[in-house]
């Protein structure tokens, strides 16, 4: 396993504020894991959901493998890792923490926790770790880069990633 | 990873828009099985993520419906209604994009 590259920056990846005082940890209890939450609209329309979320952290797993596969129409390869770290990293997190935003509501998501966190316990969350299967250095070299860009657009978060998981 | 239909709009007045799919654990207990009986070929790619230009769409779409029928077929095995809710909610947003040009589409 290695965290944020296995550099220096594994001990130092917290960026920006957002910590709640005292040591508590928004959306859910002191190690407890919970499993697909959903967050919803006024109409109940789904706008995103979590992979996990424990300890104040939302936790977003990737296995970030089977880069070989081939588009079925074109034959070529689906992606290159920059592209896919560029969606996956970056694009599909912004999205994620704008919508938060506009959500109305938690849920369940399917086959997730029976007990999710309340919306506004998770709107308190200002910390996002990536989980990602592979250790290949280009992936950590591409997801690192894509981190580096989160931060500057969402300084009052925290974002980590973990490989090897 | 949650894997999520991604929308970016080429017109700047249009913000960006994810549909939520699956869950990692969701995609792989449920999706998966399906994809791997019917030897579906655009599905399977959602785990990894792959870009989709508009004559892709309505081959996707196909897939989806013979998964959703696959798992209606399987409901009473432990399939949540959820899931095939996921289904239907994606079909409808790629049939929304069909044609539009102003957007990427991205899964993943």
């Amino acid at each position: 396993m290695a965290h944020e590259g296995a550099g220096p920056e594994a001990s130092s990846s917290s960026q920006g504020g957002g910590d709640t005082k005292s040591g508590a940890e928004p959306g859910s209890a002191p190690g407890q894991r919970l499993r697909g939450v959903e967050i919803v609209d006024t109409d109940g329309n789904p706008l995103g959901e979590f992979d996990e979320i424990a300890s104040g952290t939302f936790i977003e797993e990737k296995s970030a493998i089977g880069f070989g596969h081939l588009h079925p129409r074109t034959g070529l390869p689906v992606q290159t890792v920059v592209q896919w770290a560029e969606k996956h990293i970056l694009q599909k997190t912004v999205v994620r923490i704008n919508n938060l935003q506009r959500a109305a509501a938690t849920r369940p998501a399917a086959g997730g926790s029976p007990r999710v966190p309340t919306l506004g316990e998770i709107l308190e969350i200002r910390k996002f770790q990536f989980k990602i299967m592979s250790t290949a250095p280009e992936i950590q070299n591409a997801v690192q880069a894509q981190l580096v860009r989160l931060r500057a657009r969402f300084p009052a978060w925290e974002f980590s990633v973990v490989f090897g998981l | 990873m949650s894997i999520g239909l991604l929308l970016e709009y080429a017109v700047p007045t249009k913000k960006s828009a994810m549909v939520p799919i699956a869950t990692e654990e969701s995609f792989h207990k449920y999706w998966q099985p399906g994809c791997a009986v019917l030897h579906l070929q655009w599905v399977p790619l959602f785990q990894t993520g792959l870009p989709l230009q508009q004559e892709d769409i309505s081959l996707v779409i196909e897939e989806l419906g013979l998964l959703k029928q696959w798992l209606s077929c399987h409901m009473a095995t432990d399939v949540p209604q959820a899931v095939v809710v996921r289904i239907d909610q994606l079909i409808q947003a790629l049939q929304n994009v069909q044609g539009d040009s102003q957007v990427a589409v991205y899964i993943g």
